[in-house]
């Protein structure tokens, strides 16, 4: 007889879930007090079972009554401190809890539900710690009578026993449903809850059978009838309860019939879990009144063994259980959501104010007032924007309510490995999105698990490994850059990356020539690819067939990003970026033709511009892949027309109008062919058809110039080609109709500020859909060695003028500003030219002062590019265009060469003189450098008897930087690639103090080069320093495996004499 | 049918919107429509199947729009100012179909809804619910669950 109000059931399940929910950190933290018990704590959740059972009891849910019963039995045990809360004792009721949750949680079916396992380990564990007297008390029930209200109870003995050994009277007090509930406007469970404050419901039931049939007139009153136990006073009893006097009667020893009536029926067998049907046969039959000897519990056993005996059914029953307790939050998503009062009522204040606005706009537009129209209009923007962000308040919620799971996990878990795993919290407050929350519970469990199952090592391994015992994990929220950060790092074993390239060779994954081309965390990384587990035997644990792909898939879809960091046997950290909401995102936005797209700006690294004139330079064409040189490094490019198959269009300078574009790919216009098969004929057909083309071409206009937009997705990059970057907008996500699910490549639409639709792109598939995932690595790769050959070295250089038809040039890293200056505020002082200048004065100079250069021209302003030499600024007047550019340094130094020029270069078709500051300084400002070498002298060591070993490829930079090591003074020794300086470095092993390296070499490079010396005993004690042009991230990490002492910008003079100074005079 | 017969139990009458599809006339029992409209400038959905013409907006929905013509096996709808948009509500979705041109409100007694042929002027059977005869033309009407079938 479930009760059928649906709204007090509806009510009944929420508060006890709610009750539920804390109850398992509680219990955690109870039992780690152990003996020293918080009663506090304890309280709280003996008041929760006991609000379960009171409620269940009135809504005729007798198994969640029985099993709630005996929770409250434990608990009050432990609270009057009869029992120790020992962890197997927890487990027990941790486990009892959580098919009480269950129950709960499907409360209809609850009354068919088998509990009898769970009521027997609880009812073992009370029996346990009562005294020999009173152990059948537990298991034997006795019948209450009251004759005058013709009530029953049949109540376990061992309840009555409690309450009165509490010195607690047991009042029966019996409502009317009609007169004394409802109509003073209250709910039975506002009874039940009023009653709880001021002792205990032992049992309580509606008395259904007084109500009649429907044949009968209106029935007088419905009984409810609540056996409760309380110390306060008969007399007062009436007035507490808030009953009529003549419904309350206390129960005396006359009452309680000595019969007693055994639950079980023989040994070990399962507690008759007296369905309500049963209940009311026992009820019209005479109760029997035989006495029965209860032989049921083994009493004779201590508690300790019953426990231990209890271990292996347990054991069986935890693996079906286990992922319940996993999925359970992802699966009872909630329907409903509590919302603070407070924000509830900013949403009123602001729906009320946008009623405002819109009816001041209405009058607005209605009597033509733009200056009306436009304030109201504000007022609507800035109304929505705050409704917005409450809105978005009121789906947050923290993040602990994951987060405080995993404690129970971990603890389960550990114990089930035998680890010993300590769990830290942090950041239980960061807040987000109610869906997010729900999203991230799966995928942030499995890396959890993970973590406890193959991070942290078993104790006599990290005892070996001289590591603490204890495993820590911590899992941690925070906040930043507008997103929320997750991070479980765990200090085990580690992954290593290696072994996860051996296995995802092994299965096909990868070949042995990608692995050997990846970097450790790429290999690490690898572990996300769909098909791998490292486990090497399946645990129960982790390798279910549920992948760390999965989790990446999962965080994927919602936007996140995960990263790993790993050192083996030090420990793992996983890092997850997750948007704070699902719902609005801020986006980027591009076109393609006349639709607009719409990148999420989490995947968004940055946006990139070719102009038209230097396509042809940084965009190459490698197999059928096109790529662009960001910074020293190849970006694979997608041409999002391309992927999505829209025709390619452009509007025709000349005509205005739309045209299809016949170019099949990027490369086709104008950029070179790296591909090797490409012999003299094409490049004759080249060379023809750029004489075609006329300075007014198309292609040069600045409307051809390419759209990148630099995406990410997950550790990988690439390059979105698209026709048009707009703005970065937020916009709201809606989803695609189920007519469109088959289309790959879209997370959604999302509706422009015009109105219309535009498609929300998903850059992971976008990616996949352009066969890059796959192939990404090894493209990349391949490119790297591909352009090694070819490339010599690269290097960004500042370009500028003197006379407008010279064009001359600068390593960009040796600049430290470019200033624009009127010419009016020069001053000469000294015969010098200088201008004051943040607080100081700077001096100027221009190129004809030193090389024979036409003059700058006159003019009313100047540029001036300031350089820092021996530490001191100085100012070079240029002539704009000064621009920057990424080129092959391909010097002439001989060509050209005069004082203040190294030599020449050609770029975009200039022949460009590369400007020598340190020889312009040096000359002009000669003292500058005498107290540099005086401060020389100083030291012990001077330069003229360190010989220095030096290796570079490039003709150009050997006799470059040869002669600034020989302008302080230092012998040295040049070699032309990495393996004649191994050769030189043996010979002369005792006169070399240094050795400073190109890393791009043929035949043998840098890396290896310095590898071999750091790894050899002889000259392992020689500092190695790199020289570079472009110092890449990747290249550092790379190069100081390799044992590199320092990396130095192959033109940057200063520092680099002062830097093997440090290293070879210490 | 005998769903569509128990809605209009007072009336025992059903109404039918009507409109064409190619030369075919089509009807969809009007209390499965929620709107129709002209808004037929749509976004282009790249590698759609061919038979979704787009998506549009209605009022802050996303709404695809399905090219009546093509999905049911008849050439492409043209072009035309007369091409409307009928929104239908199907799984808790607005779908929009997009016809030739609308024609008129027929009330059809559901006892005269005769069994589709197996074809009805180049439209597979299995589209139609029915078929509607008047004095002049005949009507067949659309099983919008089997024509919306992905």
């Amino acid at each position: 007889m479930v009760f059928e109000d649906d709204e007090t059931l509806r009510m009944y399940v929420d508060e006890s879930l709610e009750h539920l929910s804390d109850i398992e950190n509680d219990l955690l933290t109870i039992e780690e007090g152990g003996a020293d018990i918080d009663e506090d704590l304890v309280n709280n959740v003996f008041r929760a079972a006991h609000s379960i059972k009171g409620g269940a009891g009135f809504m005729g849910l007798v198994v969640v009554k029985e099993l709630a019963h005996n929770l409250e039995n434990v608990l009050g045990m432990v609270r009057t401190r009869d029992m120790t809360p020992t962890p197997e004792i927890i487990s027990i009721l941790l486990k009892a809890f959580d098919r009480l949750h269950d129950l709960i949680e499907n409360i209809h079916g609850s009354n068919d539900e088998d509990v009898s396992e769970h009521i027997e380990n609880l009812i073992t564990v009370t029996t346990g710690s009562l005294p020999e007297a009173e152990k059948d008390s537990v298991s034997s029930i006795v019948e209450i009578r009251h004759e005058l209200s013709g009530t029953t109870f049949l109540v376990p003995q061992f309840d009555i026993t409690q309450a009165k050994k509490q010195g607690k009277y047991i009042y029966i007090v019996e409502y009317d449903m009609i007169r004394d509930i409802q109509r003073k406007g209250k709910t039975p469970l506002d009874v039940i809850s009023s009653l709880l404050n001021s002792g205990t419901i032992i049992d309580s039931r509606v008395d259904i059978d007084s109500v009649g049939t429907l044949d009968d007139d209106l029935p007088p009153k419905i009984p409810f009838k609540i056996l409760f136990a309380s110390i306060i006073d008969p007399d007062m009893a009436a007035t507490l309860v808030d009953a009529p006097n003549e419904n309350v009667y206390l129960v005396d020893n006359m009452m309680v019939s000595d019969t007693i009536i055994p639950i079980h029926e023989t040994s070990g067998a399962t507690v008759i879990s007296v369905p309500a049907r049963a209940m009311s046969v026992q009820k019209e039959a005479e109760p029997v009144r035989v006495q029965v000897e209860p032989v049921n519990v083994p009493v004779e056993k201590p508690v300790k063994q019953v426990i231990q005996d209890m271990a292996d059914p347990m054991d069986v029953q935890d693996t079906k259980e286990e992922p319940r307790v996993v999925e359970g939050g992802g699966k009872g998503s909630q329907s409903s959501l509590r919302v603070n009062i407070n924000l509830l009522d900013t949403l009123m204040t602001l729906a009320g104010e946008l009623v405002l606005s819109r009816n001041q706009l209405m009058q607005g537009v209605s009597a033509n007032n733009a200056r009306a129209t436009e304030l109201s209009s504000q007022r609507i923007d800035m109304i929505t924007s705050e409704l917005q962000e409450a809105i978005m308040r009121t789906r947050m919620q923290p993040i602990s309510n994951i987060f405080n799971k995993f404690t129970r996990v971990v603890r389960d878990l550990s114990k089930d490995l035998g680890k010993q795993i300590e769990l830290f919290i942090e950041g239980k407050d960061v807040e987000l999105d109610k869906t997010i929350i729900e999203a991230i519970n799966d995928p942030l469990t499995h890396l959890v698990r993970n973590s406890v199952d193959h991070g942290i090592e078993s104790p006599d391994i990290r005892m070996a490994r001289k590591k603490p015992m204890t495993g820590k994990i911590v899992l941690k929220a925070f906040h930043e850059a507008g997103q929320v950060n997750i991070e479980i790092i765990d200090d085990g074993n580690g992954i290593d990356g290696d072994i996860i390239a051996g296995v995802s060779v092994k299965r096909g994954l990868i070949t042995e020539q990608e692995k050997s081309q990846m970097s450790e965390k790429d290999k690490i990384g690898l572990i996300f690819l769909p098909g791998f587990s490292t486990a090497e035997q399946i645990t129960d644990v982790s390798g279910r067939g549920v992948g760390m792909d999965v989790v990446k898939t999962n965080l994927d879809k919602l936007g996140g990003i995960i990263d790993i960091d790993s050192t083996v046997g030090v420990g793992t950290t996983f890092r997850i970026k997750l948007p704070l909401t699902l719902a609005i995102i801020p986006s980027q936005i591009v076109s393609i033709g006349s639709e607009r797209y719409a990148i999420p700006q989490v995947n968004l690294d940055e946006l990139l511009r070719i102009p038209a004139v230097q396509v042809k330079e940084r965009i190459e064409k490698v197999g059928n892949a096109d790529v662009v040189r960001l910074r020293g490094n190849l970006l694979p490019l997608l041409n999002l027309s391309e992927l999505l198959d829209i025709e390619k269009t452009f509007i025709h300078p000349e005509d205005g109008r739309m045209h299809t574009d016949k170019r099949k790919t990027i490369s086709d216009r104008r950029s070179r062919q790296l591909d090797e098969d490409a012999g003299e004929e094409n490049k004759a057909l080249e060379r023809e058809h750029k004489a075609k083309r006329a300075p007014g071409d198309r292609r040069y206009r600045s409307a051809s110039a390419i759209n990148i937009a630099v995406v990410s997705a997950g550790n990988f990059k690439y390059g979105l080609v698209v026709d048009k970057l707009w703005d970065s907008e937020e916009i709201v996500v809606k989803p695609l109709g189920r007519h469109l699910s088959q289309c790959e490549g879209y997370a959604g639409a999302t509706i422009m500020g015009d109105g219309k639709v535009a498609l929300i792109l998903d850059v992971a598939s976008l990616a996949r859909m352009g066969n890059l995932m796959t192939v990404s690595g090894k493209v990349m790769e391949k490119e790297g060695v591909k352009s090694k050959d070819i490339a010599s070295d690269r290097s960004s250089l500042l370009l500028f003028r003197n006379a407008a038809t010279e064009q001359f040039a600068a390593p960009l890293s040796l600049v430290e500003r470019i200033e624009r200056i009127q010419t009016k505020d020069i001053e000469t002082v000294g015969g010098k030219r200088v201008i004051q200048y943040r607080g100081g004065t700077l001096p100027l100079h221009e190129l004809s002062e030193v090389a024979k250069v036409k003059p700058l021209p006159e003019k009313d302003q100047h540029e001036v590019i300031v350089f820092k030499i021996a530490k001191k600024e100085v100012g070079l007047l240029v002539s704009p265009p000064v621009d920057a550019v990424e080129v092959d340094l391909n010097i002439d130094a001989t060509t050209l060469k005069q004082p203040g020029i190294m030599g020449s270069i050609i770029v975009g078709d200039f022949t460009t003189l590369m400007v020598d500051m340190f020889d312009i300084v040096k000359i002009l400002n000669p003292d500058w450098f005498f107290e540099r070498e005086s401060l020389t002298k100083k030291t012990k060591k001077t330069p003229e008897n360190v010989t220095l070993l030096f290796a570079e490829d490039s003709a150009f930079f050997r006799n470059q930087v040869k002669g600034f090591f020989e302008d302080e003074g230092f012998k040295v020794l040049a070699a032309e690639d990495g393996s004649k300086a191994w050769d030189l470095l043996v010979e002369f092993a005792d006169e070399i103090s240094g050795v400073v390296t190109d890393l791009e070499m043929p035949v043998m490079d840098g890396f290896e080069l310095s590898k071999r010396i750091k790894t050899s005993e002889l000259y392992s004690h020689l500092p190695v320093i790199a020289l570079t042009s472009l110092a890449s991230e990747a290249d550092m990490k790379k190069g100081l495996k390799s044992g590199i002492d320092s990396y130095e910008i192959k033109l940057d003079r200063e520092q680099l004499v002062s830097v093997v100074k440090r290293f070879v005079l210490k | 049918m005998s769903q569509v017969k128990s809605k209009h139990a007072g009336a025992d009458m059903l109404e039918l919107a009507t409109f064409y599809v190619g030369e075919a006339l089509c009807g969809i029992d009007i209390l499965n429509i929620q709107e129709i409209n002209k808004q037929i400038d749509v976004t282009v959905v790249p590698q759609s199947s061919d038979y979704v013409k787009g998506v549009l907006n209605l009022r802050g929905k996303i709404v695809s729009v399905i090219d009546l013509g093509e999905k049911i096996g008849l050439s492409p709808i043209t072009a035309h100012k007369d091409n409307r948009n009928i929104i239908v509500n199907s799984h808790d979705e607005h779908i929009g179909l997009l016809v030739d041109r609308i024609s008129d409100v027929m009330v059809a007694d559901p006892s005269r809804i005769e069994n589709p042929p197996a074809n009805i002027g180049g439209i597979q059977g299995r589209y139609f619910e029915g078929v509607f005869k008047t004095d002049t033309s005949l009507i067949g009407i659309l099983d919008i669950e089997e024509v919306l079938k992905e």
